[in-house]
């Protein structure tokens, strides 16, 4: 119940906000522009690609790079998103009215988590909205945008999680953010190195994001791509909950 | 005697942070109906001591009850009997003056009858029902204050914690919040605030705590009536000061040869102690409040910790 509460609260203080909404419409309208730019160059190597025996259609060309553009797109949207959430809690002095009303820790990260999951999921739906559009004029491979969209639903989850967990180490949202950037990238260029296996073991490799977000985006599902992402999830909002926990020992 | 515990009770509880002890062991106990009045210089441990009280923080020795239970064992307890006025109000600026309260109100699981009922009365109460739709971002300091004791009163707690609950309050707000606030405690209440102003101590509370560098250095029921007078005389005349006052004083206690502590009958008052005393030709060279007024209890606890540091 308290869940539900803490859920309903965050989701409106969401959608009441101005800079949510315009970080969105600013999303929107760059992949909108890219879209319309991916779908003229389909359209023009439609001559070219129809010589190809296995030639990549609509959705490798137009849909996919569009989710992968948001993905990176979303590496900085969410630590934006993220570092209000318990850092501004706490700077504005509203956290301790959720501690005085012995709300457990875990409700109150859950359902600021929650709440923000769902905001950016609607923003994920309204992406893949666009190549959807275009369905009636083209063939889409469903399986492929639904394995791409399961991936960025995932990546999106999973930085929102580390977000969170960097907000509630904190008082200053920004320093937040930053510091949500960082562990983000670092996690994102462990590909580089996964790359690389001379460079870095494998462990490096299969820690990073991208490896395991590039088959889901190939249009492949695989236990391991999954588990990594729940993983993250689990650890940086448990980290987040034993921070938040410990809020009233340290003050 | 009641059996009953009281509503809010620190047991040896102390604070320590940075290395650095911001709250002394400190012991405390507030029954149904009082209302303490927390005072003391800045930085004297008020706030820390009321957000430990709320729940807020937890002790870092130490335990806080509440109608008997271990606070930290059972912290959703907070969440039924304890209302909580932070220092500033801090409040959702996102949201308007009703939704507030109903996000306040649903946090503490109240629903339906059991929020609109209380919320439109508190809206009413403390003069808000025209702010109703105003986000809260748009508010004054006094009308900030004021949504946040609605939000501290809205499931009608058994323990109010109120952190400077008067500032930016003008006089009629002021009046009515004292009127709010004495009909909680009438109503079983146990009542603690923080605050600067003596007068509101005077005029609300019913003890008095005096906390300074992080100790608590009084804890006394505070004397409205000011019914206990100490007598300074000529020498050797404090045994003759006992017969001529025996039929005007409820109890004389004699200090020294030249002090006595007089308890007065209730119909009698400074000026007819005066007056017998001259008139039983006893050379009468001063007269003062037996307990000294709660502005200079302060003073020399501020003073006396000043020679302290010093």
């Amino acid at each position: 119940m308290s869940l539900l509460a803490v859920l309903r609260l965050e989701l409106r203080r969401l959608l009441l906000r101005p800079w949510p909404w315009l970080l969105a419409a600013a999303v929107l309208a760059w992949l909108g522009w890219n879209e319309l730019l991916a779908v003229g160059a389909f359209l023009k190597a439609q001559d070219r690609l129809a010589l190809l025996p296995a030639a990549p259609g609509f959705t490798d060309i137009v849909a996919v790079p569009l989710l992968a553009q948001f993905a990176e797109i979303a590496l900085l949207l969410v630590p934006l998103l993220s570092m209000q959430s318990l850092a501004g809690e706490r700077r504005a002095g509203t956290l301790a009215l959720l501690l005085a009303q012995g709300l457990p820790a875990r409700s109150i990260v859950l359902g600021k988590y929650l709440a923000q999951l769902l905001w950016l999921w609607a923003l994920l739906a309204l992406v893949v909205l666009l190549p959807l559009l275009l369905a009636p004029a083209t063939h889409l491979d469903w399986g492929k945008l639904a394995a791409a969209t399961l991936g960025i639903a995932l990546l999106l989850a999973g930085l929102l999680a580390v977000g969170v967990a960097c907000s509630s180490y904190t008082r200053q949202p920004p320093l937040a953010a930053a510091l949500a950037l960082a562990l983000t990238l670092a996690l994102w260029a462990g590909v580089a190195q996964g790359r690389a296996p001379q460079l870095a073991g494998p462990v490096l490799g299969w820690i990073s994001l991208p490896t395991h977000l590039q088959p889901l985006l190939r249009g492949w599902v695989g236990t391991d791509d999954l588990a990594y992402f729940g993983i993250l999830i689990a650890l940086a909002l448990s980290i987040a909950t034993h921070r938040l926990g410990r809020e009233r020992e340290l003050g | 005697m009641s059996s009953l515990p009281p509503r809010l009770a620190l047991h040896a509880v102390s604070r320590r942070r940075a290395g650095r002890m911001v709250l002394k062991p400190t012991t405390l106990h507030l029954a149904a109906g009082e209302v303490l009045g927390l005072l003391g210089v800045n930085g004297a441990g008020k706030t820390t001591t009321l957000m430990l009280m709320a729940g807020v923080l937890a002790p870092s020795n130490g335990r806080v009850e509440l109608n008997g239970a271990d606070l930290s064992e059972v912290p959703q307890c907070a969440r039924r009997h304890i209302g909580y006025l932070p220092e500033h109000a801090p409040l959702w600026p996102e949201l308007t003056v009703r939704e507030q309260l109903d996000a306040h109100g649903a946090l503490r699981g109240l629903r339906g009858a059991a929020l609109s009922a209380p919320r439109d009365t508190l809206l009413l109460r403390l003069d808000l029902a025209p702010l109703a739709r105003r986000l809260c971002a748009q508010l004054s300091l006094g009308q900030r204050q004021r949504v946040g004791l609605a939000c501290a009163l809205l499931h009608q707690p058994d323990v109010l914690i109120l952190d400077e609950p008067g500032t930016g309050l003008d006089p009629v707000q002021t009046e009515n919040l004292r009127t709010l606030l004495r009909e909680r405690a009438a109503a079983g209440a146990a009542i603690v605030l923080s605050t600067h102003l003596l007068a509101e101590v005077t005029a609300l509370c019913t003890r008095v705590a005096i906390l300074h560098q992080g100790e608590l250095r009084h804890d006394a029921p505070l004397h409205t009536g000011a019914a206990a007078w100490r007598v300074t005389l000529g020498v050797n005349q404090a045994e003759p000061a006992r017969a001529a006052l025996s039929a005007l004083a409820a109890a004389i206690e004699i200090e020294d040869a030249q002090h006595v502590r007089v308890q007065l009958h209730r119909d009698a008052d400074a000026t007819l102690l005066a007056r017998t005393l001259v008139g039983a030709n006893l050379a009468l060279l001063g007269l003062e409040p037996a307990t000294p007024p709660l502005a200079r209890v302060f003073m020399d606890i501020a003073a006396s910790g000043s020679e302290r540091a010093a």
